[in-house]
């Protein structure tokens, strides 16, 4: 699998909204009525993408706080942004690979690294309903509702 | 250029293009409906101070008065002099005669149920629900709003909620779909979806030492010192709560509505005594039927207090947005956040409460 570790990825805000905790993520998709979470690599994978950062800066962050090949990591960063990108709550840049890096927040661990688990993404639908059967149509900063 | 700038840019743009004249139009015509409408029908108003903020509430006829007040009747107060905070006009076209205008832009095909909504365009937020008809608008630089729909599909318990949502998040004041029990110098706010057990524990706050601010909606400001504010003196029960909570049927206003499955009580005349205006909030319960006789609880983490409020908060929400999340994730972040675990005795759901307010309090 060719992966460009350049690309970047945009979290879709709106109708993304998503907080972090020191140990779990939250995510809701506004669209959908389903929610999200990410915990362990998987948080420090969303954190970053939040942050702005391409693949391989995802990939190298994580590879300095990890006991991991970095190979493995990059496949298991591609497979999360893969489902991301699948849920809808994230969207690549299309000017990502070409625009100057924003300075993504180092925290390289000088410490001893621990163990890798592939992040997983949980969905949760037990409220999805309540926007399923009234299901609503936005119109944003994007553009007024098309005239008559 | 950073996508962010393009993203600015293109709001930018947005706002100085013709179709803003679209929107001030489509605003005087609704104004002129309502006008119509108070003509062929008649006018009153009444006045409510909503978390401090004064409400003027207008009415043309009188079908939607019996549908709109009764759960914002503890938030009455005397007729102001002083420019209400925000005025909104309501009024039913079955009674008046006088249909709300079309609005200015496309709606999709007419077997569409969606609604339509607008989000905080130039101060404007709009929302249609086609299958009914009822209509949301507000106007922050007028403050004006208005609010027309069907007596069939007027909401009994949380009226104007939408209205409220969009005024007064600008004020730091969020709508959190969470029941709100204590005492006035603090209490506990309720939270999860539908069955999970939220009304049924704020209701039984009723019939205890505790004071009663909501069972389904309340109004939060977050930051440093969370405070839960009084929006509605109702209730929600199914029929098989409101034959268990018996008490209940003593303290509701006479008489109650029935809105889809639930019976809606409104509280505000006998149950006075009972009804708080609000209080710092100083923990968040959340409830779960778990069996057994007694009610326990388990302290829990921030996030998972978060899963519990937030995702039925924001979707009952038109025009949520980040910062309702991030206001509700403020406030698990300041107070200790509990799982509450309902036994069957009814009487001990308060006791525990109680007990643990009263060792927060400490």
């Amino acid at each position: 699998m060719s992966i460009d570790e350049r690309l970047r990825y945009t979290i879709s805000n709106p109708p993304i909204v998503h907080e972090s905790f020191g140990d779990e993520a939250v995510i809701v998709n506004l669209n959908t009525g389903a929610y999200y979470s990410l915990d362990k690599s998987g948080l420090a994978i969303w954190n970053l993408i939040s942050q702005g950062a391409s693949i391989g800066e995802i990939v190298d962050h994580l590879s300095s706080r990890y006991a991991a090949e970095r190979g493995k990591i990059l496949v298991s960063v591609a497979e999360l942004i893969s489902s991301l990108q699948g849920e809808q709550l994230i969207h690549s840049e299309s000017d990502a690979v070409h625009r100057a890096n924003d300075p993504v927040e180092s925290n390289s661990n000088s410490g001893e690294k621990i163990p890798f688990e592939p992040p997983l993404l949980n969905k949760f639908t037990d409220v999805e309903d309540l926007l399923i059967l009234d299901p609503i149509h936005d119109v944003d900063a994007a553009g007024w509702p098309q005239k008559r | 250029m950073a996508a962010k700038a393009v993203k600015e840019l293109a709001a930018d743009s947005v706002e100085t293009t013709p179709p803003v004249e679209a929107g001030e139009e489509y605003l005087d015509a609704l104004e002129n409906a309502f006008l119509k409408a108070e003509r062929h029908a008649g006018s009153s108003q009444q006045f409510y101070s909503i978390a401090g903020h004064l409400l003027q509430l207008r009415l043309a006829g009188d079908a939607l008065i019996p549908l709109i007040t009764p759960p914002l009747q503890h938030l009455r107060v005397s007729p102001s002099p002083a420019e209400p905070a925000l005025r909104v006009c309501a009024w039913d076209p079955e009674t008046t005669g006088v249909r709300a205008p079309d609005c200015p832009w496309d709606t999709g095909d007419s077997g569409d149920q969606a609604k339509i909504s607008v989000r905080n365009w130039d101060g404007f937020e709009f929302a249609l629900f086609k299958g009914t008809g009822e209509l949301n608008v507000l106007d922050r630089r007028r403050k004006l709003g208005f609010h027309c729909v069907n007596r069939a599909a007027a909401i009994f318990s949380g009226p104007l909620l939408i209205q409220i949502h969009w005024w007064l998040r600008e004020f730091g004041l969020h709508c959190m779909h969470a029941g709100a029990v204590g005492f006035k110098h603090g209490g506990a706010l309720l939270v999860g979806k539908g069955g999970s057990g939220k009304s049924t524990s704020a209701l039984c706050c009723l019939d205890s030492n505790l004071g009663y601010v909501a069972d389904d909606h309340c109004l939060v400001s977050a930051g440093a010192a969370p405070y839960a504010h009084s929006l509605y003196s109702s209730g929600k029960l199914t029929p098989a709560q409101f034959e268990k909570l018996s008490f209940v049927k003593l303290l509701a206003d006479s008489p109650s509505s029935a809105a889809a499955d639930k019976t809606v009580i409104f509280l505000a005349q006998s149950a006075r005594h009972k009804l708080l205006p609000g209080f710092p909030v100083r923990m968040v319960l959340v409830p779960r039927i778990v069996g057994g006789l007694t009610t326990g609880a388990v302290p829990i983490s921030p996030v998972e207090a978060l899963k519990a409020l937030a995702p039925s908060t924001l979707f009952q929400l038109i025009g949520a947005s980040q910062k309702d999340l991030r206001a509700m994730a403020e406030l698990v972040r300041k107070v200790p956040c509990y799982r509450l675990e309902l036994g069957t005795d009814l009487a001990a759901i308060p006791r525990a409460i109680e007990q643990l307010l009263l060792r927060q309090f400490e």
